[in-house]
């Protein structure tokens, strides 16, 4: 398990890369970060929820409700253009972030 | 499982947020918590364990409402409509009249939010509002300050003025010896003087005033003191100055008091300056004296029956009212015409009674029945402006049907309904007359400005506390007369109609009678107003289309001023001798010629001159008959190019006993009434010592010399070498071949040349003088114009509007029609023929409607009556057109749709 301090930088690069190539409502996107994680990285709604409406609101995500037959109307999430532009941008900040602390703490890839 | 969704709309508290933002949060919060607790379930928990730990979830909701509100401050409402919500839930925790002002702020923020979801309408509604309501207000702002507001004096409502130009002081002093009705009585001569000895030759307004003057006026000094008895005997040597002369004369110079100054070439000692705060009557409606001469009415040769020169004033005792210090001042005048007929009495008419005026009427005079014309038409243009926003109200109130009925379903009540929409009609017109008070404070300093009317005290108008208490009361009044026949129709919905018909199937028996009924108002009101702006505009054409009897292109008028001992008869002679002499040696100068005054030097009223009234006719009948007597040189006419029959004077003509005169066509009716008057001779009093032999050699017909509706004089016309150099007041009239900036220098200079003493302050062409004379009735005519043009439009407006919602209701059946054969036409003709009822309806109306007002602008009218059949027919022709016209647009656009869509659409 992680700290929070650890998992406050990385929130939004997490959320992002989770809708980037279908759109998920919040419960999935929580269930999806902790499956990928293999259960290390759990997102309380406490946390999740305040992120997502932050990227919505900075025009990241867009989240739209939808209908489906049998199934409870949910709010989907998806990635904005702008959205992409700043996954590709963290992602490649962080892949430099990791290298660099690898470096220093004497890390390496087998 | 407990319902989530109401658990959380409990516990988050997320002030301030839109509405649907809310709903959103709440509703995607519960889903989860939902989703969590069936996945605790699924896990094996029980129920309770899995509401237990799904609760667990969140352990704060107060901190996760400040963690999402901090979050969503993009998304936080306006901060007035916090503070109104916020509000309007303390106050429904009161008493009933908090709950009404609970409601009413509802009412507002509903209004709000209307307003942002269509400002196009809001835009019209308030515009054509804001219009109406800020013409009225600048005009009553002017009929408040011009003749509502009291005059700067003590009690100045006992304040009369004696009705007549001028009297002479002989008559004024007896009145003052015998009248009971009066504390104080006062005569004023206004004269213009010289002041010499100055840094430059000023021409000065000065005031030759009669003891007790200031008294009666309440008058204070600033420096000095004002005049004492003393100062009344003899020759008028003292002087008080007016504080915006000593102001421009001596650049408000403490030690001013004892200086002398040189006024006509007499030394004057100034003993006082007036009060700042001071204006005489004669400043109110024309340029300020300058200078305060004590005038003595026995002295020299102001003491003359003949000498019509003080303008009266009186303040009427305590216990007489206006007519009856009228009535007592005639009654003693009664016993002075028998004591001296000679100065109290007509040979015809018997004691020369007066007539008192208020001073306000005096000043304000023809004044006061222009500017109620005024408010008479603005107010019909601010009942147009309300019918017109009175039939938006009605079309958008069955546009909002459905939302009412959603509303009256969802419980509110018809007195909710009614309020809500009169609050919004209220804010509406409040915004509408916030609007109008902008463009009334425009209008006042237009006029204040440019003063296009000649409207006395015109300084005085104002845009105060009073105005704006007008402006809010008329906003609000249109508001509810507007408002509420669309409220009362909502708030009368017919619900189980809309359930059944479907949307718009609330509207049970609108036929749309109440909009046509408003559009036929507007076109009566329209119609009334332009007729009147018909009329005046006639009018002003036939003032113009007057011939003045000469021609003025590129006539210069040159007024001189030679009062004072050096302007002996002789010296004057000799000056305008040699004064012509270099005019005429000018390039450009055709000729010069001399007068008392020249035409429309002066217009209206005003006559400078001398009246006489004793002839006898040429078989020696005395006569009275007030003429004036206007000595000019012998080329005058020919200058001016007047119709003359006989001929001028010629100098052999001067050296006899009789004297030669033109005579205006008028009095030559008079003094000859059965026979040609050219030729012969009659005989005058008063000219010289006797009777004096006057010799018709000619006569001159259709002069205008005072004014395009002044008619012709009755004027004698000596010659100026004979009677001219006796009068300090002479001008010059000058043929130009064309007038320029330089000419007139030219002329200044000329004149210095010979006299440089000589203040010339007023050089000017004849012709600019007669635009002049005219710009009071053109000035009239073209705003009248303007409101009419307005309420044309306005009107028109409200026929199409009409058109528009009568067409739509009757798509289906003209669709019909079409696909049954009807040809476009007869629909053109169909929808024609509804609108030409409203619009003959309005016509009716208004034709009877203008007849019954059209008398109260009797007196303003030149060369037409008030029931000018002309004007009437032209007006009714252009209102009927123009409203015809409106509804051809939509007659025209149902015929040229496709029925079968119209059908399908229905």
């Amino acid at each position: 398990m992680f700290s929070s301090e650890q998992k406050k930088g990385s929130v939004e690069l997490m959320v992002l890369s989770v809708i980037e190539d279908d759109p998920r409502h919040g419960y999935e996107i929580g269930k999806l970060i902790e499956t990928r994680s293999g259960g290390q990285i759990q997102f309380h709604i406490t946390s999740l929820y305040p992120v997502l409406y932050r990227m919505e609101n900075r025009g990241w995500i867009k989240g739209r409700w939808v209908e489906q037959e049998g199934v409870r109307r949910r709010c989907y999430y998806r990635l904005t253009k702008e959205g992409r532009q700043v996954l590709a941008r963290e992602r490649k900040s962080w892949q430099a972030f990791t290298i660099a602390v690898n470096q220093v703490i004497g890390v390496s890839h087998a | 499982m407990r319902d989530w969704h109401t658990f959380v709309r409990d516990q988050l508290e997320l002030d301030g947020l839109k509405d649907l933002r809310e709903e959103r949060i709440i509703d995607e919060l519960a889903l989860q918590l939902y989703d969590l607790c069936q996945e605790a379930i699924d896990r094996g928990m029980s129920a309770e364990e899995a509401d237990q730990w799904t609760l667990s979830q969140v352990p704060d909701w107060t901190e996760f409402s400040h963690t999402l509100s901090d979050v969503e401050r993009p998304n936080r409402r306006p901060a007035a409509d916090r503070w109104i919500e916020s509000s309007e839930e303390r106050l429904r925790t009161h008493g009933w009249g908090a709950r009404i002002l609970a409601d009413l702020l509802q009412d507002i923020q509903f209004t709000w939010r209307s307003a942002c979801f269509n400002p196009t309408f809001w835009v019209i509604t308030v515009l054509i509002l804001g219009l109406g309501i800020g013409a009225t207000t600048t005009i009553f702002s002017v009929v408040k300050g011009v003749l509502l507001e009291k005059l700067p004096y003590p009690e100045p409502e006992r304040i009369a003025f004696f009705e007549r130009p001028a009297f002479s002081p002989p008559r004024f002093l007896d009145w003052k010896e015998h009248a009971d009705s009066f504390e104080h009585l006062a005569g004023v001569f206004s004269v213009d003087l010289d002041y010499t000895g100055g840094d430059q030759p000023w021409e000065l307004h000065g005031g030759l005033m009669t003891p007790d003057f200031f008294e009666l006026f309440g008058a204070r000094a600033e420096l000095g003191r004002l005049f004492s008895a003393d100062d009344y005997a003899g020759p008028p040597t003292r002087a008080v100055l007016g504080y915006t002369a000593w102001q421009r004369l001596f650049g408000g110079d403490q030690d001013v008091i004892g200086r002398t100054m040189t006024i006509n070439g007499l030394t004057r000692e100034i003993v006082g300056v007036l009060d700042r705060s001071f204006r005489s009557p004669r400043g109110f409606s024309d340029e300020e004296t300058d200078i305060w001469l004590a005038l003595d009415p026995r002295w020299g040769a102001f003491f003359d029956p003949g000498a019509l020169i003080l303008t009266v004033y009186g303040r009427i005792a305590p216990g007489f009212s206006l007519e009856g210090a009228e009535e007592e001042l005639n009654g003693k005048i009664v016993a002075l015409a028998a004591d001296n007929p000679a100065l109290h009495s007509d040979p015809e008419d018997g004691p020369r009674f007066v007539h008192l005026a208020g001073l306000q009427n005096a000043i304000t005079g023809d004044t006061r029945s222009n500017l109620l014309m005024l408010l008479g038409a603005v107010t019909l243009l601010l009942l147009i402006s309300t019918a017109n926003v009175a039939n938006i109200l009605l079309a958008r109130g069955f546009d909002r049907i459905d939302e009412v009925g959603v509303r009256s379903a969802m419980g509110a009540g018809q007195g909710r309904i009614m309020a809500q929409m009169l609050t919004e009609s209220a804010i509406m017109s409040l915004s509408g007359g916030v609007l109008g008070i902008a463009l009334a404070a425009v209008g006042i300093r237009a006029f204040e400005v440019l003063n296009p009317g000649n409207i006395p005290l015109i300084d005085r108008i104002s845009l105060d506390w009073r105005v704006l208490l007008f402006a809010g009361g008329i906003s609000i009044l249109t508001g509810l007369i507007f408002g509420a026949v669309p409220a009362r129709r909502a708030a009368r919905l017919d619900i189980s109609g809309m359930m059944h018909r479907g949307p718009g199937g609330g509207v049970t028996r609108d036929r749309g009678r109440l909009r046509n009924t408003l559009a036929a108002i507007e076109i009566a009101l329209a119609l009334i107003l332009l007729t009147g702006a018909g009329l005046l505009f006639n009018s002003f054409i036939r003032l113009q289309s007057v011939d003045p009897g000469f021609d003025p292109g590129g006539l210069v008028g040159v007024e001189l001023s030679m009062s004072g001992p050096r302007y002996t008869d002789d010296f004057m002679i000799d000056l305008v001798r040699r004064v012509d002499g270099r005019l005429e040696g000018l390039p450009g100068i055709e000729g010069v010629a001399t007068a008392i005054t020249v035409p429309f030097q002066f217009w209206g009223s005003r006559r400078t001159g001398w009246l006489r009234w004793e002839w006898e006719t040429p078989d020696r009948e005395e006569r009275e008959i007030w003429a004036m007597v206007h000595p000019a040189t012998a080329d005058y006419f020919a200058l001016l190019d007047a119709q003359v029959r006989g001929r001028m004077f010629e100098p052999g003509d001067m050296t006899g006993t009789q004297v030669p005169v033109v005579v205006s066509e008028t009095f030559a009716e008079e003094i000859c009434p059965d026979e040609d008057a050219l030729g012969k001779t009659f005989y005058g009093h008063g000219w010289d010592e006797g009777i004096t032999e006057l010799k018709i050699v000619g006569i001159v017909s259709g002069l205008h010399a005072w004014g395009l509706d002044q008619g012709s004089e009755l004027t004698v016309f000596p010659p100026w070498e004979m009677y001219g150099p006796g009068n300090s007041m002479a001008s010059l009239l000058i043929s130009t071949s064309g007038v320029s900036a330089s000419a007139i220098e030219s002329i200044r200079e000329a004149i210095w040349a010979e006299d440089p003493d000589m203040p010339l302050p007023n050089i000017f062409l004849l012709e600019d003088r007669i635009d002049a004379s005219a710009a009071v009735p053109r000035f009239y005519a073209a705003l009248l114009m303007t409101f009419s043009i307005v309420a044309l439009l306005l009107a028109a407006a409200g026929v199409y509007g009409a058109m528009i919602v009568t067409v739509g209701r009757k798509r289906r059946e003209l669709s019909i029609r079409t696909a049954l054969g009807a040809d476009r036409r007869t629909l053109i003709r169909l929808v024609l023929y509804r609108s030409g009822r409203i619009t003959i309806a309005g016509v009716v109306t208004g034709a009877i409607g203008a007849w019954l007002t059209t008398r109260f602008i009797e007196s303003l009218l030149f060369g037409v009556t008030s029931t000018d059949p002309f004007t009437f027919l032209i007006v009714a022709f252009i209102m009927t057109v123009v409203a015809l016209g409106a509804s051809l647009l939509p007659a025209w656009k149902a015929a040229m749709s496709d029925p079968m869509e119209a059908l399908r659409q229905e």
